[in-house]
């Protein structure tokens, strides 16, 4: 036990982490969405400065039509449905900086697991970044911080 | 008709409803004084075969001699001649009933022998429904003529019977114990209050005499406990003296108890025995001080003689207690504004009858005299309780009157109502009168509990008044100006600056100091601690009751017409114009120096741009919320109104500039970068609503979502787009005196604002206008025929006006358009016989921004009138010659000037200076007036104390010195006042001077000066609080730090009066600190919690911000020792009674402070700090510490300290001896010991915390980062603060001990 309270976050933390750069299209945003599986995207610029971070939870919303945009066009959920695949398709022109979320909460490499468990659970966050000097360095989800001081990984 | 012709008696009932329409036409139902209930649920008695009745519908009762009907929340209501009735109502014969479908017709059966008069029958109400009927307006002459004509039997109103009853009751017994009523005398006594008992009763008139003396020297218990016991049976005691009697009892029990601090055992039977007596004798549910025994059957007349004598001024205290200036004042300035208050009396009652009667030109003028009343007490009478210290002889010091006076009123047993400004019967009168329907607020509540306990004609006449609804009989009048009188009447009662207004700002200047000193329970049942801020809670009650008040009347504004628009000077884009106003019918008055508040509206132009921004047509539906609901009511055409045109809600709202809540919620639904920059620059007031939409409509932002919101979201266009709100101009015309039906035009002068937005990385360059200033004088787009209504208001400044005597001079300082007011200030001199000399002071750029030139120069020509041109821009010097055709200004070569150069000329220095010192210095006592921009009022100022160094004697210090003191006498004395422009000084970002929070912290003493933060910017309040009307104490309570809220609380933000004085004083803005999203994590109560640096520094600015108003609280409270406290008490001395006010304070310091700036507080500010700066500190350390420090030798020797000073006092009292002799008793030294550590203590703590928020204002963002440490540091050394503390007055003592 003597080196439990030494849990660093980089020691957790996953390295190669699903990245993208902040003049992205929302088109390329939904792709890597859809390769890597995770819930935020890290949003950095071309030298890994750290940026922000883009949810699909934000992106899909402003795809799904508002109740005048469905009643305009004939208010059945089957117009609605179409709103929603035409409001997509036209979202992947457009590019990703208004939907990003600047200076999110993030945490050090050196701080300590408990820490960021508390900001994970307290603020509600599924990903957290983790930022050295400026730089995107990795990212600490729960299932990473369970995996470490629950399981054996 | 009078009373004494008459025979009074209770009129008997009857009276019959008989079916009129509906399926049981013809059935007649009998009424008797049994209440009835009209339904249809089986069991009523008038049941109806109606399914549109309710089970229950609708009761008539037999009250006070009418028969009373009162729905019983019917679902579809009940209806007195087409009108659905929201209150009881009183019936009249013939009148129609409607309950669902079917309708009744009351008759009276059986004339009520309440007068020996036969009722014309001319008199008789019209039958027809009222969907058709129109009410006569201006009556008919041909009718009976009602002025001597004796009001008709049956038609005696309940408040004219009881007023009757009342004047002849006590005219028979000889004595006014029933309660003092009558129309002569309102409420006030018709006799005055005797000054003395029958001699049998010396003993208790003796001691009235020595009141004062025995506060004084604390010998007051001690003293009655001796005073022989007197009857007061009726055997003994005639009913003439029972009131006398009542008062100087009640007072002697109540000073009994609140002499000292600790309670006694109990009242001696010599007070209580007697005091009983009284009690059932008066009829009272027990033994009370009531408003009546401390206020208006206590004073006496200086000289009886004197016109109009009961005034505050030819008055004393009949019973004083400590009988210093401030008892006085408070007092008779009560008993001065009932007596303001009678004429209300009768015009009620006359009001009602003249509702009864259909007679609309009587109401008028009885709903004049009520108006008249109020404005006469709340101009004149309120405002003679001064809190500035510079008024002379009105001063009422708060910390005074919260010590040494307000504690003797307050109720010491339960249940017991006490004599607060609420047990004032003119506010329950004026209450029923304008038909106030619940009183559910706690201070509702109180008003209905205090009446219980009221003498009988008072509780009988404040029922008879609400039985008669003089407001629904003007709703359901199509009379245009007499709604308007109504309302005139209605704002002098309720209005924020009407009597309510003005008396609740005044409650609350008192109350708040009051509860910071230490006190802790009020009249009015408040109690509360510090850190309670019982002051708000006191401000929001009085709000809720206001509300209350309020609820079930819609807002009002008068609507007129635009008349007139001629261009008084145009020169490219900015002109300066007069707008007449044609008000005739409205019922508006105004006086000179009133101004005019209009509700504004957008021009075309920007309405289109804002719409082609939001994308939308202008047609879209809005759906309105309760705030734009209200404020729309004021639009004519437009009340009641629940769906508002997109392009009608623009117009009517408030899109420039930007408000910094609109920024904020745009900010929160976009996220968008940009606009966040805009917030934190403070420059979204640079920007309008159509080009800010432009600038997120480019980022992503559909414009149209804020148009499609429903009206309880964030983004809802109602949020988004705040209704407008009234502007102020000042009035240039005057009113006839004496009109009934109101002014016929208004004349304003206004100048187009214009202003420059700048090229910044937040905001573009443009030029901005004005809303309001445009929407009234822009005639090159909208010609004044198609302008359309004007919602406005006149709105009378507290200070502001003529002098009431007309023959003191007067001097006035115009700025460019500030010469708005001062025409009619000029006219209305013209007219007045004996108007003294009047100087105008015009500074202007050029002579063509002369603005009145020639209406000027026919003024002066007839002398009194006297010009003094200054031209900043135009080399020329003026003069004043007669030639052929009258008298004109010619100008000569000579020299550009300011305003200050123009003051400062020889002839003008002389002239000033004599015109300055009051008739007691040898001057002419006039009174000065300043109308202009912030810079110009500064520039006034600054010239008037030129003026007055220039004319000192001594040396530059003491010349400084000598001209500021008579610049707060002038100002204190109400003769120097001030109408400054609320102009755009510009964004916060352009304000280059910046300040830290620290430093702002140490400006709250006479050696740094008064600084205080309001709303982001700082301003020095130095000079400034020696010239507030709620005076320097109460802006000393919040120097030093952030008085936002306090600010807002009393309205002063959308004051213009105060707001736009407050800019004379800024000197820059607080500096933002930039913590971008740095966290941490703490132990909190829960366990590991998120703290954010933006919340650490929210906690320690939070903290400096509680010690430094401590600081300031424990100033004011130690005030109390250069403050007179009893009668003839030199102001240094300390008199016994004195001492144990102080004693009270070292008691509050040892027991409450400290334990509240060492507990919980500190121990958040700890766990916080150290989770952030290090992971290895015990989150209870400084609770440990704290203990530690607590159960010390050295804590425990200054806690017995503290104790054994209320020992030392009883010994010196013992002794007779005074308490601040070193001879006599260490007491006096331990005393100043205590203050000065006492003192150090707070000062010592505010330096701690301080040293905590200078790391975050140094670090920011790097705070935990690079200055982790330090932070801890100041945290970890507050402890010590309380350590040093015990230590030094250890060893104070010791040194005294020697």
């Amino acid at each position: 036990m003597e080196n439990v309270q030494e849990v660093k976050v980089r020691e957790i933390m996953t390295v190669r982490t699903a990245k993208i750069r902040h003049e992205a299209s929302l088109h390329q945003a939904a792709e890597l969405l859809a390769l890597t599986r995770v819930s935020d995207l890290m949003v950095v610029d071309g030298e890994d400065n750290f940026f922000g971070v883009l949810s699909e939870g934000d992106i899909l919303r402003s795809a799904l039509p508002d109740v005048d945009e469905i009643l305009a066009e004939g208010g059945s959920l089957e117009t609605a449905f179409d709103i929603f695949v035409k409001k997509g398709k036209n979202l992947s022109e457009l590019p990703i900086t208004p939907l990003v979320i600047r200076e999110p909460i993030s945490v050090d490499p050196e701080d300590h697991v408990a820490k960021a468990t508390t900001v994970l659970l307290e603020k509600q966050i599924h990903l957290l970044p983790v930022v050295k000097d400026g730089k995107l360095v990795g990212t600490v989800s729960r299932a990473d911080v369970c995996g470490a001081v629950v399981g054996t990984i | 008709m009078t009373a004494q012709e008459t025979v009074v008696s209770q009129p008997r009932a009857g009276g019959v409803l008989r079916i009129k329409e509906g399926s049981q036409a013809g059935a007649t139902f009998p009424l008797s004084e049994e209440p009835v209930i009209i339904g249809r649920e089986q069991g009523v008695a008038i049941l109806l075969d109606d399914e549109e009745s309710s089970r229950r519908h609708a009761q008539i009762s037999w009250e006070v001699g009418q028969f009373i009907i009162t729905d019983m929340g019917s679902t579809n209501g009940t209806f007195v001649n087409g009108t659905k009735i929201a209150a009881p109502h009183m019936l009249r014969p013939d009148d129609e009933i409607m309950v669902g479908k079917t309708t009744l017709v009351f008759q009276v059966t059986e004339t009520p022998v309440t007068f020996a008069v036969e009722a014309p029958a001319t008199e008789a109400p019209a039958t027809e429904p009222a969907e058709t009927e129109e009410f006569v307006a201006e009556a008919p002459q041909a009718e009976a003529p009602k002025a001597e004509a004796p009001a008709p039997a049956g038609d005696v109103i309940p408040s004219r019977l009881v007023l009757s009853t009342a004047e002849e009751t006590n005219q028979r017994l000889g004595h006014e114990n029933l309660g003092f009523l009558s129309d002569s005398h309102g409420f006030m006594p018709i006799r005055p209050p005797r000054l003395e008992l029958p001699p049998a009763y010396q003993a208790w008139d003796v001691m009235v005499e020595r009141l004062p003396e025995l506060y004084r020297t604390l010998t007051l218990r001690q003293t009655f406990d001796e005073m022989p016991e007197l009857s007061a049976a009726s055997s003994d005691l005639p009913d003439e003296y029972l009131l006398r009697a009542s008062a100087l009892l009640s007072i002697f029990a109540h000073a009994y108890y609140r002499v000292e601090p600790d309670p006694p055992a109990a009242i001696p039977d010599c007070i209580q025995r007697p005091r009983a007596e009284v009690t059932r004798r008066l009829g009272r549910p027990g033994p009370v001080l009531s408003y009546i025994d401390l206020i208006v059957y206590n004073w006496k007349l200086i000289d009886p003689n004197r016109d109009d004598p009961v005034r505050v001024e030819n008055m004393r205290l009949l019973i004083p207690t400590v009988d210093n200036v401030v008892e006085r004042i408070f007092y008779l300035g009560q008993v001065e504004i009932l007596s303001q208050l009678n004429p209300i009396i009768g015009a009620v009652v006359r009001a009602q009858e003249a509702a009864h009667q259909n007679d609309v030109e009587a109401l008028k003028v009885e709903l004049r005299i009520v108006t008249d009343s109020l404005h006469n007490a709340t101009y004149d009478s309120l405002m003679k309780i001064k809190l500035n210290p510079h008024s002379g002889p009105y001063f009422v010091d708060p910390v005074v009157w919260a010590k040494a006076v307000g504690p003797l009123a307050v109720s010491y047993e339960e249940g017991v109502p006490g004599p607060s400004g609420i047990a004032s019967p003119i506010f329950h009168l004026l209450d029923e009168f304008f038909g106030r329907r619940t009183y559910d607020t706690k201070l509702g509540h109180e008003m209905t509990f205090v009446r219980d306990w009221y003498p009988q004609h008072w509780k009988d006449f404040l029922e008879a008044v609400g039985q008669v609804s003089v407001p629904d009989y003007v709703a359901n009048h199509r009379n245009k100006t007499l709604k308007g009188i109504f309302q005139e009447t209605r704002q002098a009662y309720m209005a924020d600056t009407g009597f309510l207004g003005r008396h609740r700002l005044k409650v609350y200047g008192y109350l708040e100091t009051a509860f910071k000193v230490g006190r802790s329970v009020t009249i009015g049942s408040f109690s509360g601690k510090f850190k309670d801020r019982a002051w708000n809670e006191v401000a929001t009650q009085l709000d809720n009751s206001r509300a209350e008040r309020q609820s079930g009347f819609p807002q009002f504004s008068h609507y007129a017409n635009v008349k007139q628009v001629n261009t008084t000077r145009a020169e490219g884009d900015e002109w300066v114009k007069q707008v007449v106003l044609d008000v005739a019918g409205t019922g508006i008055r105004y006086q000179p120096g009133d101004r005019c508040a209009i509700l504004p509206e957008n021009a075309g132009g920007l309405v289109e741009k804002t719409l082609h921004a939001l994308r939308a047509r202008g047609n879209e539906p809005i759906r309105l919320n309760a705030e734009w609901r209200e404020a729309v009511g004021l639009r004519e055409g437009y009340e009641a109104t629940e769906t508002l045109p997109l392009r009608t809600l623009l117009t009517f709202g408030r899109i420039r500039p930007v408000d910094r809540p609109v920024a904020k919620a745009l900010h929160s639904i976009s996220h968008n970068e940009t606009l966040g920059r805009i917030i934190e620059a403070r420059a979204e007031d640079q920007w309008e609503l159509w080009d800010l939409l432009g600038v997120l409509n480019e980022a992503g932002f559909d414009p149209k979502r804020l148009w499609k919101a429903h009206p309880g979201e964030r983004e809802s266009m109602c949020w988004i787009v705040p209704p407008e709100s009234f502007r102020m101009y000042s009035i240039s015309s005057v009113m006839k005196d004496g009109q009934l039906e109101g002014a016929s035009e208004i004349r304003l002068t206004i100048g187009r604002l214009r202003y420059q937005t700048s090229e910044t990385d937040v905001s573009t360059p443009s030029q901005r206008l004005g809303t309001a200033s445009n929407f009234l004088g822009d005639t090159s787009t909208v010609s004044p025929e198609d302008m359309g209504r004007v919602s406005l208001r006149a709105v009378h400044p507290p200070r502001f006006s003529l002098p009431q005597d007309e023959r003191s001079p007067i001097v006035m300082f115009a700025g460019g358009t500030g010469i708005a007011p001062f025409l009619s200030f000029i006219h209305a001199r013209a007219q007045q016989e004996d108007a003294g000399e009047s100087w105008l002071f015009y500074a202007t750029r050029t002579r063509a921004d002369f603005y009145f030139q020639e209406e000027l120069e026919q003024i002066a020509s007839k002398g009194r009138l006297h010009v003094r041109p200054a031209f900043s821009r135009d080399d020329v010097d003026t003069k004043f010659e007669s030639n052929g055709d009258g008298a004109h200004f010619v100008f000569e070569p000579g020299q550009k000037r300011y305003i200050g150069d123009e003051m400062l000329r020889e002839e003008n220095a002389g002239l000033l200076w004599d015109l300055l010192r009051s008739k007691e210095e040898g001057g002419q006592g006039a009174y000065f007036y300043v109308c202009g921009r912030t810079g110009f009022a500064v520039a006034v100022a600054d010239g008037i104390q030129a003026v007055m160094r220039r004319f000192s004697e001594g040396s530059e210090q003491e010349k400084e010195r000598a001209a500021k003191e008579m610049l707060h006498r002038l100002v204190g004395e109400d003769r120097y006042m001030q109408d400054i422009f609320t102009t755009y000084t510009g964004s916060q970002m352009q304000q280059q001077q910046t300040y830290d929070a620290s430093e702002v912290a140490l400006h709250n003493d006479e050696g740094n000066g008064y600084w205080m933060i309001v709303s982001g910017r700082v301003y020095d309040l130095t000079e400034f609080a020696h010239m507030h009307p709620g005076g320097l104490k109460i802006i000393h309570e919040y120097t030093g730090m952030d008085a936002t809220d306090a600010y807002q609380k009393i309205l002063h933000h959308v004051n213009p009066e105060v707001d736009s004085m407050l800019g004379m004083y800024e000197i820059g803005a607080i500096r933002r600190l930039d913590l971008g999203m740095e966290w941490g994590v703490a132990v909190g109560p829960d366990g590991l919690q998120v703290i954010t640096l933006a919340d650490a520094f929210r906690l320690w600015m939070r903290f400096l911000h509680f010690v430094v108003e401590l600081e300031n609280s424990l100033r004011n409270d130690f005030s109390i020792l250069q403050e007179p406290t009893t009668r003839d008490e030199a102001p240094t001395s300390r008199s016994p009674f004195k001492t144990q006010l102080v004693l009270q304070s070292y008691q509050r310091f040892a027991k409450q402070y400290v334990a509240d700036l060492m507990g919980e507080s500190l121990e958040t500010l700890w766990a916080i700090t150290s989770g952030l700066c290090a992971q290895d500190e015990d989150v209870r350390w400084i609770r440990q510490e704290v203990a530690a420090i607590q159960q010390s030798e050295e804590a425990q020797t200054v806690e017995r300290l503290t104790d054994n000073l209320a020992g030392l006092l009883e010994t010196v009292v013992q002794q007779n001896a005074d308490p601040a002799d070193p001879a006599v008793s260490p007491l006096g030294a331990y005393c100043d010991l205590l203050e000065v550590e006492d003192k150090r203590f707070m000062h010592e703590m505010k330096l701690a915390l301080r040293a905590g928020v200078q790391v975050f204002e140094e670090l920011e963002r790097e705070t935990i980062s690079q200055g982790g440490d330090r932070l801890l540091n100041a945290c970890r050394a507050i402890p010590g603060v309380l350590k040093a503390y015990y230590a030094r007055v250890i060893s104070g003592v010791q040194a005294l001990d020697k």
